[in-house]
C-alpha cells in the first residue's frame, strides 16, 4: 500500500471503480464542452465530477489527486459562474489534467507511488484561469508520443527494432532565456541526424523550420552510437541546458496529444523519474483489479468453431435418439438417453448464445476514440467542428469492430479534411462556422448500420468526372454517360483520390477504394449520398458478426445454398405469367418496377445444371444490397425453400479457385455442406449483364473473401 | 506401437486408381475416410470435385481420376477419401480403394527419369519394384498443385 493511503484492498477496488466512472464521464464531457461552451448542465456535470473526485481522493489521503482536482474544481467553478470563458486553451488545460488524473489512477491501481508531478498541470490550470492559455502555434505541434502513432513512423520503428538498432528517446531542454529556440533545435536535430537515423522529433523539423519550436525538444533516434558521444555532441550546442537519453520504451500512455508549453514543462519535470522506471509501462496496472480477462480473438474463434461442431452433432444426436426411442419404446436406458440428449441440446443452445454474446461489444468502445481525433484534426486545420456520436450502445461482434476502425478513421479524416469547408467559405455560404460531423450506429435488418454525415460542401459530380478522366479511371465518353450518383461513386474506384493536394491529414496512401474493399471483405457495403453545398453521408452496412449469419436455405439445381437473410427483401411464389422478356433477358414486374431474373444455379454454374433438370423454378427471392437508387433489386429463382437458420460461416480454401458468387460454406444439421451465396457479386454480375445486354459475367476479378 | 522406419526405408499408403497401384508417403496422409457427400463449388477448377465436411471443417475434395485425366466412375463401397496435408491444409483425395500400408526399401525405387519421361510425369517420384508388381510413387503435393501452368514449367525444367 502507498504511504499515506489507508485503504483495504476491497475499498481500493471500490475507489478505483468510482474513479474510472468519473474519468470516463470527464473524457466525454470535456471534449463536448469545447463545442457546447454555454451548456450549463454539462458544466455542472464536469464540476460535480471534479468535486466528487476531490472529495473521495482527499478522504483516502491521495494528496496528488486531491490537489489536482481541487484546482480543476476552482477553475470550473469560475467558468460555471461566468467569470471565465471556455477557450480552447482552457479545454487543453482540462484535458491535460484529465491525462494526469488517469496516470494517478493507474499508479494507485498498480500500488506504486506516482512519479507524476502535478505542479506543472496545476500551473497550467492556473494559467488558464488567468486567461493566459497556451498559444495556438505551440499547441499545433503534437508530442513525440502522439507522432509515433503514425503508421509510417511506427513502421520505421519496427524496422529499426527488427534490424537490432537500439532506439533512444532524446529529451532536450533549452535554456529558458534563449531567443534562438528554432535555430538551436535545428542544430540539435542536425547533430542527432549525424549520429543515427532520426525517426521523428517533436516539434518536427517542419515545425522548427516554421519557427514553431519550444524550449523542449524530444526526438526518437535509431543509433548504435554510444550515448556518451551523443550527449557530448548535443550538449555542445549553445543554449542546450540538459540532455536526457533513455532507451525507447514505446509511447507514453498519458502523453497529451496536443502538448502546450505547459505540457512540455510537465514532461520536463519528470524525465529522470521516467528513465528510472522505464519498464513500468508494461507492468501490472489496471487489470490487476478488474474482473475481466483479455482474450485473443483467435481463441474465441477456435471456441466458436468447436461450438459450431457441437451444434451440428446435436442435431444428429437428437435424430438418432428419436429413432431409438421409437424402436425401443419401453427401454429404460433409451428413455434416459433421450432425456440426456434433450438436455445436451439445451446446454449447447445456451453455449452458442453465450459464445455469441461474449464476442459482442458496444460499438462505443471504438467510437469513444474519435472525439479526440476529430478535435485534434479540426484544431490543426483551423476548422471548428462539432462531433456528434449516436448509438454507442449498439452491439457488434468484436472482430467486426477491429476491422472497421481504419475505414472509419479514414472516412472521418476525409470528412474533416475535404468534406468541411474553411470557416470563411462556410460563412460566405451562409452556414454556421462550426461544422457538424455526426457518427451514428443502429441495428437494422440483422445488420449494423453506421452513418457518417457532415454538413460540408458535398461532392461535386462534375469535378469527380473531370478528376476521374484525368486520372484515367474512366474515359470521357463513359464519364458523360454516368448519372451524377454514379459519378460520385467513382470516388471508390481504385486509383482515385479527390484531394487536390495531399495534405498531411489524409495523404496517407489509403484511398476510398481501400475503405470499400475492406468493408466488402466483411460482407458489408458502403454507400455515399451527397448534396452539393449541404453535405455528404456515408452509410456502412455491416454484419452483426462474422462468425454466423442468418441464412435462407434454398435448393437450386439439386444443390443446397444459403442466402444471407440480410439481403433478402421478399420471397414470392413464381407465377409463370409474371415472367417477361426485356431486351431478350428474363425480367419480372414488381409493382412499378422491372427486375432482372436470375436462376441461382444457372448464374453460378454458367448454365449447366448438375441434375440435368429444366423444370421452371418454383420460388422467387427478391434480393437487394442497399437502399440507394443504384442498388436495384434482383429476382433470384430457386427450386425449393428449405429452412431459415443461423449458420456458422466457414471460409473456403484458396485451393478452390475464385469460386465467384460464393462467399463461404456452412455445415448443416445433417452434416452436409451448403454454400453461402455472395449476393453483392451476384448482383454485380446481373447488373453488368443488364446494362451491357451481354451474357452474364462477373465483373470482380477476385472472389470476395468470406 | 509404431515401428521405426529405418534409413533406406519408406512407409507408404497404397491405393488403387484405375487398375494401378499408387503409393504416398505416410507422413503426408492425415487420415483415410469413407466416401462422403461432396458439395460442388461453382467456378472451381475442373479436377476439384467440391467440398466436404470433415468433422466440422470444410475441406476441398479432388477426384484423382479426373486430375489424372482418367475415366471418371461412380463411387463404390471401396472408394475412399485420403485426406492429405498440403502446407498445413487438409485436402481430400478420392481414390478407388486403399489397400495397405507398406514398408519398402529405398533400393527398390527407380527414379522417374530413367523409367518414363512423359509431360505429366512431374508428379511421379519414382517406381517401386515389388515382388510381383510395380508401385507408382506419387509426390502428392505436386500432383495436387494448383497452377497447372506452373507445373508444366516445372516439367519442362525437369526435362531440360
Amino acid at each position: 500500500m502507498l504511504p499515506g493511503i489507508d485503504l483495504s484492498a476491497d475499498d481500493l477496488k471500490v475507489f478505483i471503480q468510482e474513479v474510472d466512472g468519473l474519468l470516463e464521464l470527464l473524457d466525454e464531457d470535456i471534449i463536448r464542452l469545447e463545442q457546447e461552451a454555454t451548456n450549463e448542465e454539462l458544466l455542472q456535470e464536469i464540476f460535480r465530477a471534479a468535486h466528487t473526485l476531490k472529495g473521495s481522493s482527499g478522504m483516502i489521503g491521495y494528496q496528488a489527486m486531491a490537489d489536482l482536482t481541487h484546482k480543476m474544481e476552482d477553475l470550473l467553478d469560475r467558468v460555471r459562474k461566468g467569470t471565465l470563458a471556455v477557450t480552447p486553451g482552457l479545454v487543453d488545460a482540462l484535458l491535460m489534467s484529465l491525462d494526469g488524473l488517469k496516470e494517478l489512477r493507474d499508479d494507485l491501481a498498480a500500488g506504486q507511488e506516482t512519479s507524476l508531478d502535478v505542479a506543472p498541470i496545476v500551473a497550467a490550470l492556473q494559467a488558464a484561469a488567468e486567461g493566459d492559455g497556451p498559444t495556438e502555434a505551440a499547441s499545433d505541434a503534437p508530442s513525440l508520443d502522439a507522432l509515433v502513432a503514425d503508421p509510417a513512423i511506427a513502421a520505421r520503428i519496427e524496422a529499426s527494432t527488427a534490424a537490432g538498432v537500439p532506439l533512444l528517446r532524446v529529451h532536450i531542454e533549452l535554456a529558458p532565456d534563449t531567443e534562438w529556440a528554432s535555430v538551436r533545435s535545428f542544430q540539435v536535430l542536425n547533430e542527432l541526424s549525424a549520429r543515427g537515423e532520426l525517426i521523428i522529433s517533436a516539434p518536427t523539423m517542419q515545425d522548427i523550420e516554421e519557427e514553431r519550436a519550444s524550449h523542449t525538444l524530444e526526438a526518437l533516434l535509431a543509433t548504435a552510437t554510444a550515448t556518451d558521444d551523443i550527449e557530448g555532441a548535443v550538449g555542445a550546442v549553445s543554449d542546450v541546458a540538459s540532455v536526457t537519453l533513455s532507451p525507447w520504451d514505446g509511447p507514453r500512455e498519458a502523453a497529451p496529444a496536443a502538448p502546450t508549453p505547459l505540457a512540455d514543462a510537465k514532461a520536463a519535470s519528470k524525465p529522470e523519474a521516467r528513465a528510472a522506471d522505464g519498464g513500468r509501462e508494461g507492468g501490472p496496472r489496471v487489470e490487476a483489479l478488474s474482473q475481466t480477462v483479455r482474450i485473443d480473438v483467435e481463441r474465441l474463434d477456435a471456441l466458436m468453431n468447436m461450438v459450431g461442431e457441437l451444434v451440428i452433432d446435436r442435431t444428429r444426436f437428437a435424430q438418432v435418439s428419436r429413432s431409438l426411442q421409437s424402436r425401443y419404446k419401453e427401454d429404460e436406458q433409451v428413455r434416459i438417453l433421450n432425456e440426456t440428449s434433450l438436455h445436451i441440446s439445451k446446454v449447447i443452445d445456451e453455449l452458442q448464445q453465450s459464445m455469441m454474446a461474449v464476442r459482442m461489444l458496444p460499438v462505443g468502445v471504438l467510437f469513444s476514440k474519435f472525439p479526440r481525433l476529430v478535435r485534434d484534426l479540426a484544431r490543426s486545420m483551423g476548422k471548428p467542428v462539432s462531433f456528434v456520436v449516436e448509438g454507442e450502445g449498439t452491439e457488434i461482434d468484436r472482430s467486426v469492430i477491429e476491422e472497421i476502425k481504419d475505414p472509419l478513421v479514414h472516412l472521418i479524416r476525409n470528412a474533416v479534411d475535404h468534406g468541411i469547408e474553411s470557416p470563411e467559405d462556410r460563412k460566405a455560404a451562409g452556414k454556421p462556422e462550426t461544422a457538424t460531423v455526426r457518427l451514428a450506429a443502429l441495428h437494422g435488418q440483422g445488420q449494423i448500420l453506421i452513418t457518417l454525415t457532415d454538413d460540408g460542401q458535398g461532392i461535386d459530380a462534375t469535378k469527380i468526372r473531370e478528376a476521374a478522366i484525368n486520372k484515367g479511371v474512366v474515359t470521357a465518353e463513359a464519364a458523360a454517360r454516368l448519372s451524377d450518383q454514379e459519378a460520385v461513386e467513382l470516388i471508390f474506384a481504385p486509383g482515385f483520390s479527390t484531394a487536390k493536394q495531399t495534405t498531411e491529414v489524409s495523404g496517407r496512401g489509403v484511398g476510398m477504394d481501400i475503405v470499400r474493399s475492406k468493408i466488402e471483405e466483411l460482407s458489408g457495403s458502403v454507400e455515399v449520398s451527397t448534396r452539393p453545398g449541404e453535405g455528404t453521408t456515408f452509410l456502412l452496412r455491416l454484419p452483426l458478426t462474422l462468425a454466423t449469419v442468418r441464412g435462407l436455405l434454398v435448393e437450386s439445381g439439386g444443390t443446397v445454398y444459403a442466402i444471407p437473410l440480410a439481403y433478402v427483401q421478399e420471397i414470392l411464389r413464381m407465377e409463370t405469367d409474371e415472367l417477361h422478356s426485356v431486351g431478350g433477358r428474363p425480367a419480372m414486374r414488381r409493382r412499378d418496377d422491372a427486375m432482372s431474373v436470375l436462376n441461382l444455379s444457372d448464374v453460378l454454374l454458367g448454365g449447366e445444371r448438375p441434375d440435368g433438370s429444366s423444370e421452371p423454378s418454383e420460388y422467387v427471392i427478391v434480393v437487394r444490397t442497399g437502399e440507394s437508387d443504384a442498388d436495384r433489386p434482383v429476382a433470384i429463382t430457386v427450386d425449393a425453400l428449405i429452412d431459415q437458420q443461423e449458420i456458422v460461416v466457414k471460409s473456403l480454401s484458396g485451393y478452390l479457385g475464385r469460386a465467384r458468387g460464393i462467399a463461404g460454406a456452412s455445415i448443416l444439421g445433417d452434416g452436409q455442406v451448403a454454400l453461402i451465396v455472395d449476393v453483392p457479386s451476384l448482383m454485380k454480375a446481373a447488373q453488368s449483364a443488364a446494362s451491357a445486354a451481354q451474357p452474364l459475367k462477373f465483373e470482380r476479378p477476385e472472389r470476395m473473401a468470406s | 506401437m509404431m515401428e521405426r522406419v529405418t534409413d533406406g526405408e519408406r512407409q507408404l499408403v497404397v491405393f488403387d486408381l484405375a487398375g494401378e497401384s499408387y503409393g504416398v508417403e505416410i507422413n503426408a496422409v492425415r487420415e483415410i475416410i469413407r466416401m462422403q457427400e461432396v458439395t460442388h463449388v461453382p467456378d472451381s477448377p475442373g479436377y476439384v470435385e467440391g467440398v466436404m465436411n470433415l468433422r466440422g471443417s470444410v475441406i476441398p475434395v479432388v477426384d484423382l481420376r479426373r486430375r489424372f485425366g482418367l475415366a471418371v466412375t461412380e463411387a463404390t463401397a471401396d472408394s475412399r477419401v485420403v485426406v492429405v496435408d498440403i502446407s498445413g491444409e487438409g485436402i481430400g483425395v478420392i481414390v478407388d480403394a486403399v489397400t495397405e500400408v507398406l514398408r519398402i526399401s529405398e533400393a527398390s525405387v527407380s527414379p522417374t527419369s530413367t523409367v518414363i519421361t512423359t509431360e505429366d510425369s512431374f508428379y511421379i517420384e519414382g517406381i517401386a519394384k515389388l515382388d510381383d508388381r510395380l508401385l507408382i510413387l506419387l509426390d502428392i503435393e505436386r500432383a495436387l498443385a494448383e497452377q497447372v501452368e506452373e507445373l508444366t514449367a516445372a516439367t519442362r525444367a525437369m526435362a531440360a
